[in-house]
């Protein structure tokens, strides 16, 4: 299902709330594309707002001059559509950005072997 | 009556060959002032002729590249005009719009809108056509709505009317490489992302860029992508910088001519760089540019931009401006070439930490005497250019506008046309704040009235000497006079109240 313009991007799972920090994002992204030498990258973003309302929490990421193809997809906000990307996206090279304090989401995170970290506190899987 | 399946289309503001006058666009960034609104929509903007299926013949040379594209790849596309949409309603499955401006957020739309605190006829007319019955039944009827092209930004600002569209994905950046998959997997009915922005990496190559296939409106072809000075308030100079072939050129022009179109606009963020080296233009690849177009066109050749510098270090070095003039452009049916050039500023300090290559190969301390010098040689030269400034660019102080202010008293005697653009957070700056009328100081009014003189002047010189002369537009030409009387009798209402406030 996936666009040509996405084939070989690094993937981030961003699951998103109220009080995310834009910077830590784009800091995160940036050191996340350098360090694997990659020029794509897709947001996959699980967020409560709905679409296209999630974009607004995301303009700052978006207006940042990342050299990259940048692709935003939207799945949902709930645990089973955090699933469903995972699912489908294992075998790419992905890290997840939890923001908030999102217990079931780390522990679906944890439970499949994906690297995550909290948006303000390190924590590995 | 074919059925497409792709629909390619946009709003009148930019479906409109403006009367054959492509400056006269500009209209379209402001509210209908002065006139009203249907009138002024005539003015700025009238409908194109269209065909029997209602194509139109001219098109927005953006929407051709994604046509003429989308037609190499096998589907059954087409641009449509907006009046006729309605005819396809039923076959379009992918319905795809592109715009300069959608919302208006673009210089110099938002600097009209805060002045005047009214929404400009680009903004108000999209969003009528967005809420026309033909594009809410064709979305009723399951279309996906596929919106792009250099604006696409500003639907980040306007997502409760994404919403209410049913906008099914947002695209921003050269699309060539990637349209015919995303409309491929839209009529597969896979799911679409939201937003796509295409990198540096993704932008494509010259062999991947389409001849269009359609005429373009006023005859408008690009000659070049991208430009090498990367100051950091542009987009564009974050492209990849590409020269199009003269084959190539050859060929688009050929297009425009079938369908008859007369004239040539080249298109290229710096006309006077095409197949330079970097920064220095290369006499030889320009003056060919030119052969071409002037032994195919018996009617006007223009320019889209260049840049100041180029027009200095081109005439100084080979008298190239002069050479360009007086051999290939002027002519019986032409006595001037107009073109878009960057000022924006006229401090040397802000220049040097803004646009640092923006005077190169002259250094950046020089930018005050580049201007003024490319002013003279283009006056000279029957070449009238049309120039921006940037206010409120980040990390501008009041000396910064005083010096800028000093320069347009020092660019009096050449004819021109100035307009300031409040700074919109674009290219390498776009995470910046924008510019509002809170941070409007009294060296700004200053420096708006000064130019606002300097172009009422010279713009009624160029309107009387020069432009919109043919017989079919005297009725436009006697519009935008009266257009430009009422803007002088406005302003001058508004300059005492303004003169206190400086003084206080």
């Amino acid at each position: 299902m996936c666009l040509a313009i996405e084939r070989g991007a690094y993937h981030v799972i961003l699951i998103l709330n109220y009080d995310y920090l834009n910077d830590e994002v784009i800091n995160k992204v940036n050191e996340v594309m350098i360090h694997n030498n990659v020029r794509k990258l897709v947001l996959h973003v699980i967020s409560s707002e709905g679409r296209p309302t999630y974009l607004e929490k995301l303009r700052t990421v978006l207006s940042s001059t990342f050299p990259y193809s940048l692709v935003v997809r939207y799945w949902g906000s709930t645990v089973d559509d955090l699933v469903k990307i995972i699912k489908l996206y294992r075998n790419e090279s992905m890290i997840a950005l939890v923001s908030g304090d999102a217990q079931e989401f780390k522990g679906v995170l944890e439970g499949f072997s994906i690297n995550y970290e909290l948006l303000g506190v390190r924590a590995y899987a | 009556m074919p059925d497409y399946e792709v629909v390619i289309t946009t709003d009148r503001t930019m479906m409109s060959n403006h009367h054959g006058k492509e400056f006269l666009g500009f209209l379209t960034t402001g509210p209908a002032v002065g006139l009203p609104e249907k009138v002024y929509m005539w003015l700025a903007a009238p409908k194109v002729k269209v065909d029997y299926e209602g194509k139109p013949i001219e098109a927005p040379y953006g929407l051709r590249k994604v046509e003429a594209k989308l037609i190499d790849e096998g589907f059954k596309a087409a641009i449509i005009d907006p009046d006729y949409l309605s005819r396809y309603v039923s076959s379009v499955k992918v319905l795809m719009i592109g715009h300069h401006d959608f919302f208006a957020y673009g210089p110099p739309s938002n600097e009209w809108w805060l002045i005047t605190g009214r929404e400009p006829i680009n903004r108000l007319s999209f969003m009528k056509f967005m809420r026309s019955d033909a594009v809410v039944e064709a979305k009723r009827r399951g279309a996906k709505i596929i919106v792009g092209g250099p604006a696409a930004w500003q639907w980040l600002w306007e997502l409760k009317f994404w919403k209410e569209c049913g906008v099914d994905m947002v695209v921003e950046g050269e699309v060539e490489r990637v349209i015919a998959d995303i409309v491929r997997k839209a009529l597969d009915g896979e799911e679409l992302p939201d937003y796509v922005l295409v990198g540096p990496n993704d932008t494509p190559s010259l062999s991947e860029i389409p001849v269009i296939k359609g005429a373009s409106i006023n005859g408008l072809i690009e000659v070049m992508r991208g430009c090498p000075r990367g100051c950091k308030f542009c987009s564009v100079t974050l492209r990849p910088l590409r020269f199009i072939p003269l084959d190539t050129v050859k060929e688009e022009i050929e297009v425009n001519l079938r369908s008859g179109n007369s004239n040539v606009i080249l298109h290229g963020e710096d006309v006077l760089l095409y197949g330079g080296y970097g920064v220095k233009p290369k006499p030889d690849p320009v003056i060919k540019l030119h052969e071409l177009a002037r032994k195919m066109v018996k009617g006007s050749i223009a320019w889209s931009h260049t840049s100041l510098a180029s027009v200095k270090y081109s005439e100084d070095n080979f008298k190239l401006i002069s050479k360009l003039m007086s051999e290939y452009v002027l002519s019986d049916y032409q006595e001037f070439i107009g073109v878009e050039v960057g000022i924006e500023t006229g401090s040397p300090r802000l220049a040097r930490t803004i646009m640092p290559a923006k005077a190169a190969p002259y250094p950046p301390d020089m930018w005050p005497e580049v201007v003024e010098d490319a002013f003279s040689i283009m006056h000279e030269n029957n070449v009238i250019p049309a120039a921006t400034l940037i206010v409120g660019l980040p990390g501008e102080r009041g000396d910064d506008v005083v010096k800028t202010a000093e320069l347009i008293d020092r660019l009096k005697p050449y004819r021109s046309v100035i307009v300031p653009m409040f700074f919109v957070p674009m290219g390498a700056l776009r995470n910046r704040d924008w510019f509002d009328k809170n941070y409007v100081t009294s060296e700004h009014v200053d420096l708006m009235l000064k130019v606002l003189n300097h172009t009422l002047y010279w713009a009624e010189d160029i309107l009387e000497r020069y432009y919109m002369k043919e017989q079919h537009l005297k009725p436009a030409r006697l519009l935008l006079k009266l257009f430009m009387s009422y803007i002088k009798w406005r302003i001058g209402k508004v300059v005492p109240t303004i003169a206190t406030m400086i003084a206080r």
